[in-house]
């Protein structure tokens, strides 16, 4: 071997290694809001589990198999002037092969019982906790999520709000497309499909606010479709509940009044807004609209600057969309957007 | 019925049982010798080899353009520029042009180069039905991508699930021209894989029993077989979808009692086949490379053959580990678990065998075997990663994120890509009778090496951080800037490995060191001839009495066998593949606007048949043609 093909290599070697190192060990590298190596609850934390074992098999066959082909590509490379020498032939051995065969299989097998395992966990709420599980629909729709709790009688959006240590039984379906629902740090994922109801659950430890995502490709503004589970302790989930069973507060200064005039005239048809006579399925139910911390499922703060932009051009915000105002040849003024953001924000 | 390869002893019996020359009912058949009209009507299996690797490696390009525009897209946090609807177009016709377009017309200029050189044939069993395979090829490509210049490419990513594509949330014609494209495309690959099942089985050199064939021969034996029984149900998909799209059939759609998740099985029951449609063939061409540089035979011939089979046949029985988390119940998740943790098997063992050949040999590190060397080291990581996927459990948290964009890509570049390259730099001498630079080869090698593990390593990272696959924004507090900005950079480093390996393939071509018949010492038929071979490719067809036959051949002292005397039939050139690949694309272009006007397209859709039916009829009625060689007297030319 001549020197720069020794210096071509180390380089190379030096280059994959920290790549490798730095990849690991790079802070942040691992621990983002959606990190699945991160986990807040017993589904996804069996599911990591799962991970490491086959994290496990594969470095040692990684280490084992690369540390043989390494050695052999140095130990057995031509020597100058020996390119064409003819080695002594061989054509294999039954006995290693077999052994190899064999081998394999039983590392298999070091996954496969720790998977069949996690698998039946994840997959139904375990029984002895059945009774105080909490039954929440989400609903996937082009890109925006619904959340119904059927025993609670609320409908919200794009913010779940769940009580820590008690697990949530979930149906997931679709509204129009697939999606999918997933919360990493919580749980793995489980499409919508149209026409069918997929059920998984998870359950949250620890009050935070995690982060999820659609992960099912479902058009224009895929990347766009994003939500948040509320987890918090029993007492400020109680809290919750009891305002979201409430109707929407009545409008107060002139410009909400203006405001709810102009929602009544065409937000409502696609907007629901329980007691003031809003009943519009298409869209979002923004009866406690006001409450939630954010804007175009889970993409802007819901805040003054946020919701006037919105307003103005929902398109421009989130491309695709369904709330198209041109198409509907709804024009809105300053001051109806004013109006619009002051009411959208009284209801809290 | 008399095949063209038939060997006449004398001149005297030709002309009864071939009438050579004779024009058919509809005119003479082409006769230029060179030019375009050459390569447009040629059935020379190494001509149109040669066209299936430019066309391909073009697409190749168009597909990394595509790439390099998502990685400058997701380089920064809510970049402006690629935002919605032309990001979708950008990776669906990414995957769709690198998976149809790119990878696997790469192995079928392979299948048509190498295979009947490899096992001693003239050409392969249907010259003309290759030729057809091509021109069809083309126009189904070519269509996919004119829908750029027609209102919008494809937007329903390369599986393309519906509903998504169906009629209801798809508006404008992006997924017509997927799924006509499409099927044409497969019409393509169909003729290909019955041709080459055909070669294959019926051409062999006299000698060749199906053990002593090349493990490249059997690996296209396999993948053709694939082909054969997987594009059935994806054509079956794209029917039903193009009948919900075109004549409001409800397939697909859910309101009016369809099944949408009946696409993702129609569709993986081919999607998964067609992984290994892809992989098997580097497989082999690995296969071959690794004993030729390592000088011994390869370790375990009759267990890297039958894994390679095994791993065909459990391709069909795993097509539900992309639909883990479509909600089909716990124990079809584990059962689909368990059948995909098998396929490590098989996989392993060929690997191991690897090992094993070049254990022990005296290896010869030139540009084929790096690139043989890295497809073992990279396609073994994608495997690591495979197994990961294969446990379920663990694969509802990865399912449809990065970790495993960082999978797929270490098997289909890493690995696929790296096989094809190392069978392009294996071969180029045979195909051009010139050697690639070396030193050109190296630069671009490492290139290739250290860009491609620089841009889809950190995706292992991005995906356990959890970004989701085909999204065109992301937020500056997840987590995901330093490594996105690190991947865009990498990948225009890979890009330019491409553009090191063109360069180096267009400077040999001119300037490269002169092959001769056997610049690596080979071990296959190959080798023993012309460097580029001959159009008749043997001068006498050898009698095979071992695996690896030319090695043992020079081993022994045995010469290959040559003319004497013997005339060769050649068949002639035909118009008609082109015909009837040009009235399939106006057929299935005009198809498209059926929707909007039904009479002008339907006419056009006629006039495109008609096209397609006066090419059949012109192809059976053109007459045999083709000439007769001798070979001896030919010599001069090729040597």
């Amino acid at each position: 071997m001549n020197a720069s093909r020794l210096i071509q290599t180390v380089l190379v070697g030096a280059f994959l290694i920290g790549l490798y190192f730095v990849s690991l060990f790079y802070p942040g590298g691992l621990d983002g809001p959606q990190s699945f190596m991160v986990t807040n609850g017993p589904v996804a934390a069996q599911q990591k589990t799962v991970f490491w074992y086959t994290v496990g098999v594969s470095l040692f066959l990684m280490v084992a198999v690369g540390g043989v082909f390494l050695y052999a590509i140095f130990k057995f490379r031509a020597k100058p002037g020996e390119d064409f020498k003819v080695p002594e032939q061989t054509h294999g051995d039954a006995k290693v092969e077999l052994a190899l065969i064999l081998f394999s299989c039983a590392l298999l097998l070091v996954i496969a019982i720790p998977n069949a395992k996690a698998l039946f966990y994840v997959d139904k709420v375990p029984a002895e906790h059945q009774e105080k599980a909490i039954k929440v629909v989400a609903i996937g729709h082009q890109w925006w999520w619904e959340f119904q709790y059927p025993d609670l009688g609320i409908t919200t959006a794009n913010e779940l709000h769940v009580p820590v240590g008690v697990p949530i039984d979930v149906e997931v379906r679709s509204a129009d497309v697939l999606h999918s629902f997933w919360v990493p740090r919580l749980a793995g994922k489980m499409d919508a499909v149209p026409g069918q109801i997929n059920k998984m659950w998870f359950q949250a430890d620890t009050p935070d606010k995690y982060y999820g995502h659609c992960t099912e490709y479902c058009g224009d503004s895929h990347a766009n479709m994003r939500f948040f589970v509320m987890a918090e302790d029993q007492d400020t989930f109680d809290k919750w509940v009891r305002n979201e069973k409430k109707d929407a507060v009545k409008p107060a200064s002139v410009e909400e009044v203006n405001g709810q005039r102009l929602f009544m005239q065409g937000c409502n048809s696609c907007h629901a807004v329980q007691g003031a006579g809003a009943m519009g399925v298409v869209g979002p139910n923004l009866t406690h609209f006001g409450s939630r911390t954010s804007l175009g499922a889970g993409l802007f703060t819901n805040d003054t600057e946020h919701l006037t932009k919105w307003l103005e051009d929902p398109q421009g915000m989130k491309p695709g969309n369904l709330m198209n105002l041109e198409q509907v040849n709804m024009v809105l003024s300053n001051s109806d957007v004013k109006n619009l953001t002051a009411y959208l924000q009284s209801l809290k | 019925m008399a095949t063209h390869t038939d060997v006449v002893t004398t001149p005297a019996h030709a002309p009864a049982a071939l009438p050579v020359g004779e024009p058919g009912i509809l005119g003479p058949r082409p006769t230029s010798p060179t030019g375009v009209w050459d390569w447009l009507t040629t059935i020379d299996h190494k001509k149109i080899g040669i066209m299936y690797g430019l066309f391909a490696l073009a697409f190749i390009v168009l597909g990394g353009i595509e790439a390099l525009l998502i990685r400058v897209q997701l380089a920064i946090p809510n970049n402006n520029f690629l935002v919605g609807d032309i990001y979708n177009q950008m990776f669906t016709m990414h995957g769709t042009t690198m998976i149809f377009l790119g990878v696997m017309p790469l192995t079928a200029a392979f299948f048509n180069y190498v295979v009947p050189l490899q096992i001693g044939a003239r050409d392969v069993a249907f010259p003309r039905l290759n030729a057809f395979s091509l021109w069809v090829f083309v126009a189904g490509a070519v269509l996919i991508n004119l829908s750029w210049f027609l209102g919008g490419a494809p937007n329903g990513a390369w599986v393309g699930y519906a509903p998504i594509t169906s009629p209801q949330f798809n508006v404008g014609h992006n997924s017509d021209f997927w799924i006509m494209g499409l099927l044409v495309l497969g019409v393509a690959s169909v003729a290909a894989s019955l041709n080459f099942f055909t070669t294959i089985i019926n051409m062999r050199a006299p000698g060749m029993s199906l053990m002593r064939m090349p493990v490249f021969v059997w690996m296209t034996l396999i993948t053709n077989v694939l082909i054969l029984l997987a594009f059935p149900p994806i054509t079956i998909a794209l029917v039903q979808l193009l009948m919900d799209r075109t004549f409001g059939a409800n397939f697909f759609n859910y309101a009016k009692g369809g099944m949408p998740i009946m696409w993702q099985h129609w569709f993986w029951v081919f999607g998964h086949p067609e992984v290994y449609i892809l992989i098997l063939p580097p497989m082999g061409i690995v296969s071959e490379i690794l004993p030729t540089f390592s000088r011994k035979p390869l370790y375990g011939y009759p267990l890297i053959v039958f894994s390679g089979a095994f791993i065909g046949f459990m391709g069909f029985a795993v097509w539900s580990h992309h639909m883990f988390t479509a909600g089909m119940g716990v124990v079809a998740v584990l059962a689909f678990s368990i059948t995909t943790s098998i396929i490590a098997v098989p996989t392993g063992v060929k690997i191991f065998n690897w090992l094993g050949t070049i254990w022990g040999g005296n290896l010869r590190t030139e540009t084929p075997m790096l690139y043989a060397l890295s497809f073992i080291a990279m396609f073994s990581i994608g495997g690591f990663s495979g197994i990961m996927h294969s446990a379920a459990a663990a694969d509802y948290q990865q399912h449809d994120t990065y970790f495993i964009v960082a999978h797929f890509h270490y098997v289909l570049i890493g690995g696929a890509i790296s096989g094809l390259l190392a069978g392009l730099s294996y071969w180029f001498p045979k195909i051009t009778g010139r050697i690639l630079n070396e030193k050109l080869g190296l630069a671009a090698f490492w290139t290739f090496f250290v860009g491609f593990n620089a841009t889809f390593f950190p995706m292992h990272i991005l995906g356990l951080n959890g970004m989701p696959r085909r999204i065109y924004n992301y937020e500056a507090n997840m987590g995901f800037n330093f490594w996105n900005m690190f991947v865009t950079i990498s990948a225009f480093i890979l890009a330019f490995s491409f553009l090191l390996f063109f360069i180096n393939m267009a400077y040999s071509f001119f300037k490269g060191k002169v092959a001769g018949n056997d610049p690596w010492d080979g071990r296959t038929l190959e080798w023993a001839i012309s460097s580029p071979p001959p159009v008749y490719n043997f001068e006498a067809i050898p009698e095979v009495t071992h695996l690896d036959d030319f090695w043992h051949k020079k081993q022994t002292g045995q010469p290959m066998p040559t003319a004497n005397g013997q005339l060769i039939h050649m068949p002639g050139a035909s118009y008609y593949p082109l015909v009837i690949g040009f009235g399939m694309f106006v057929m299935s272009l005009a198809s498209i606007y059926l929707t909007d006007n039904m009479l002008a397209a339907g006419t056009g859709a006629v006039v495109g048949f008609l096209i397609l039916l006066f090419g059949i009829y012109g192809w059976a009625l053109e007459g045999p043609g083709g000439e007769m060689l001798d070979p001896t007297k030919e010599r001069g030319a090729y040597n």
